[in-house]
C-alpha cells in the first residue's frame, strides 16, 4: 500500500467518490466549532477589542496558501521525477486553491489592518511575501493556461512550481532586508508577542477544519482534471471517427 | 460584539472570505457537473473509452 | 570549451547581422526613462533622489521584453533540438545563450545608465553606483529570465506570460541593486554589504537559472 496504489485514475476516481463527502463534512464540522469557540467562547483582546477575531480567518488561510504550495511542490517532484501520473493532475488541482486561499489572507489582513494600524496595506515584510507568493500563484496558473497539451503544461508548470519554491526564502529574506532598511514609522505587533490557551485551541481547531475541508476540495478538483482530461482524449477520437464501439 | 465600533471590519472580512470560498467550491461543483454530462453525452453517442472497449 | 564560444560567437554573429534586438532594448530605456519625468513632474531634486529607481526598474522592463527572444528564434528553427544533441551539456548552452544575450542586450544597457542618469540630475557617486550595480544586477536578471523564457520558448504568444513568471523572482535582485546604490550615496549601510549580496544572487542565479533553464527543455521532451 502506497501512493502508487492509487496511481491508476480509475481506482483513485473510485476512492475520491467513497471518501469526498465524509471530508468535506468532518472538515466543516470542524471549522464550525471552531468558528463558535473563536465567537462564543474565546475573549476578546484586551488591545485590540473584538477585532482579534479576523485572526480565527485570517491565520488559517495564510497557513493554508503556505500549505498548499508546498503540496504543489511534492505534486512537482512527482511529475518530474517519476512521471507519476496523478502528479501533475494534483498541482493543477492545487493551484487555484492556494491562490484563493492566498487572497483570503491577504483581504483579511487588510481588512484586520485597517481599524489596527488605520491604513489598508502597509508594506510590511510579511505582508509583502505573501503578495510575492501570491503572484507566483498567478505566474503558475497563466502558465497552465497557456498550452494545448495538459502533459506539456503540467511538466512546464512543475518546473516552475520549484523555482518558485527555491527562490521564495530568498524572496523572504530580501523583503524582510529591504523592511528593516525603510523602517516605516507604524510599529506595530500582530497579535501580541504569545497568544493565550484560550485563544490558541479555537485557532488550532479552525486550522485543523480548514486544512481537512482544502483537502476535500483538492480531491474533488483532482476528480474534474482527470474527467476532463478524459473528455478531451474522448472529443480527439470522436473527432478522428475513433472509438465507437459499434 | 455587535455594538463594536469594527464590527463591520469583522463582519466583511468573514462575508469576502466566505465568499471566495464558496466561490472556489461552487466552481468545482459547476465543473463536476459539466464534465460529467459531456461524458454521458459521449457516451450516448456510443463512444467508448479504449480500456472498456476491450472488455466488449 | 572550444564549443562554448564558437556558440557564443555564433549568436552574437546572428544578433549583429539582424539587427535591431539591442538598439530597440535601448530605445526602450530611454523612453522609459524620458517618459517619467512626465508622471513624477520635472522637479530635479526629486528626480535626482528617485533616479536610481527609475533607472533600475527601466532596466529591468527592458531586460523582461527583450527575454523571449532568448531560445524562441531558435527553437522555432529547429536549431535547439541540435544544442540539445550536440556533447556540451545542456546548462552550458543555455549559459553561453544567455552570455551572447546579455553582452547585446544587458550590457548596453548598464553601459547607457550613466548618461541617462545625468537627464535625471544624479550625483557623480550615484551615476557610479547605479552603473556598477546594473553591470552585476543585469546578467542577473538575464539568467533569472532564462528559465522563463525557456518554458515559454514554445509558446506563440509566450512574451506576457514570461513577464508575469520571473517579475517575481527578480524582486531580490531589485531590492539589493537599489539598497547598494542608495548606500553608496551615503547611509547607515556601507556600499560593500548589499553589494555582496547582489553578487552572490546573480551567482545564485548563474547556478539556478542554468539548470532550471536546461530542466525546463527536459521537461518540454515529450
Amino acid at each position: 500500500m502506497s501512493i502508487f496504489t492509487y496511481a491508476n485514475p480509475q481506482r483513485f476516481l473510485r476512492f475520491v467518490h467513497y471518501v469526498l463527502l465524509p471530508v468535506l463534512l468532518i472538515g466543516a464540522m470542524l471549522s464550525a466549532v471552531g468558528l463558535y469557540a473563536a465567537f462564543a467562547l474565546a475573549p476578546a483582546d484586551y488591545q485590540q477589542g473584538e477585532t482579534v477575531r479576523i485572526m480565527y480567518i485570517h491565520v488559517p488561510a495564510a497557513w493554508l496558501s503556505m500549505a498548499c504550495y508546498g503540496l504543489m511542490v511534492l505534486s512537482s517532484i512527482g511529475t518530474l521525477v517519476w512521471r507519476h501520473p496523478l502528479a501533475d493532475v494534483s498541482a493543477r488541482a492545487m493551484a487555484p486553491i492556494g491562490a484563493a486561499f492566498t487572497i483570503i489572507c491577504l483581504v483579511t489582513g487588510s481588512l484586520w489592518g485597517r481599524p489596527m494600524w488605520g491604513t489598508w496595506w502597509v508594506w510590511d515584510a510579511r505582508l509583502t511575501s505573501v503578495l510575492v507568493l501570491f503572484l507566483i500563484y498567478c505566474g503558475i496558473l497563466a502558465l497552465w493556461n497557456a498550452f494545448e497539451d495538459p502533459a506539456r503544461a503540467g511538466r512546464a508548470a512543475a518546473v516552475m512550481t520549484l523555482v518558485g519554491a527555491i527562490n521564495l526564502p530568498i524572496i523572504k529574506f530580501s523583503v524582510d532586508w529591504w523592511n528593516t532598511l525603510h523602517q516605516s514609522a507604524s510599529v506595530f505587533r500582530m497579535g501580541g508577542p504569545t497568544i493565550d490557551k484560550s485563544m490558541l485551541w479555537p485557532l488550532l481547531l479552525v486550522a485543523i477544519g480548514m486544512t481537512i475541508v482544502m483537502i476535500g476540495l483538492h480531491l474533488a478538483a483532482m476528480r474534474n482534471e482527470i474527467l476532463a482530461r478524459r473528455l478531451r482524449t474522448m472529443r480527439v477520437m470522436a473527432a478522428s471517427g475513433e472509438g465507437h464501439a459499434h | 460584539m455587535l455594538t463594536d465600533p469594527h464590527f463591520g471590519f469583522i463582519f466583511a472580512a468573514y462575508f469576502i472570505a466566505a465568499l471566495i470560498f464558496l466561490g472556489v467550491s461552487l466552481w468545482i461543483w459547476i465543473g463536476h457537473r459539466h464534465v460529467t454530462r459531456a461524458l454521458d453525452e459521449l457516451e450516448q453517442a456510443g463512444l467508448r473509452r479504449r480500456s472498456e472497449r476491450e472488455k466488449e | 570549451m572550444i564549443a562554448f564560444r564558437a556558440l557564443i560567437r555564433r549568436d552574437l554573429l546572428i544578433a549583429m547581422r539582424m539587427g535591431g534586438g539591442a538598439g530597440v532594448g535601448l530605445v526602450f530605456f530611454l523612453m522609459l526613462v524620458t517618459i517619467m519625468p512626465f508622471a513624477v513632474g520635472p522637479d530635479l531634486v526629486l528626480l535626482a533622489r528617485i533616479g536610481p529607481a527609475i533607472l533600475w526598474v527601466a532596466a529591468l522592463l527592458a531586460t523582461l521584453i527583450g527575454l523571449d527572444r532568448l531560445f524562441q528564434a531558435d527553437e522555432e528553427d529547429g536549431s535547439l533540438d541540435l544544442l540539445r544533441m550536440a556533447y556540451l551539456p545542456l546548462p552550458l548552452v543555455v549559459l553561453a545563450k544567455v552570455i551572447a544575450h546579455w553582452l547585446m542586450t544587458g550590457l548596453p544597457l548598464a553601459l547607457a545608465a550613466p548618461f541617462l542618469g545625468l537627464l535625471l540630475a544624479m550625483e557623480p557617486q550615484a551615476l557610479l553606483a547605479v552603473t556598477v550595480t546594473l553591470l552585476v544586477g543585469t546578467p542577473a536578471l538575464t539568467l533569472i529570465g532564462a528559465t522563463g523564457a525557456a518554458l515559454t520558448a514554445g509558446l506563440r504568444r509566450g512574451g506576457l506570460i514570461l513577464a508575469i513568471l520571473v517579475m517575481p523572482l527578480m524582486i531580490p535582485v531589485l531590492i539589493f541593486g537599489i539598497s547598494a546604490t542608495s548606500a553608496a550615496l551615503g547611509g547607515p549601510l556601507s556600499f560593500h554589504t548589499p553589494f555582496a549580496i547582489l553578487c552572490g544572487l546573480g551567482l545564485f542565479a548563474l547556478v539556478t537559472g542554468t539548470i532550471s533553464a536546461s530542466l525546463a527543455f527536459r521537461a518540454s521532451d515529450s
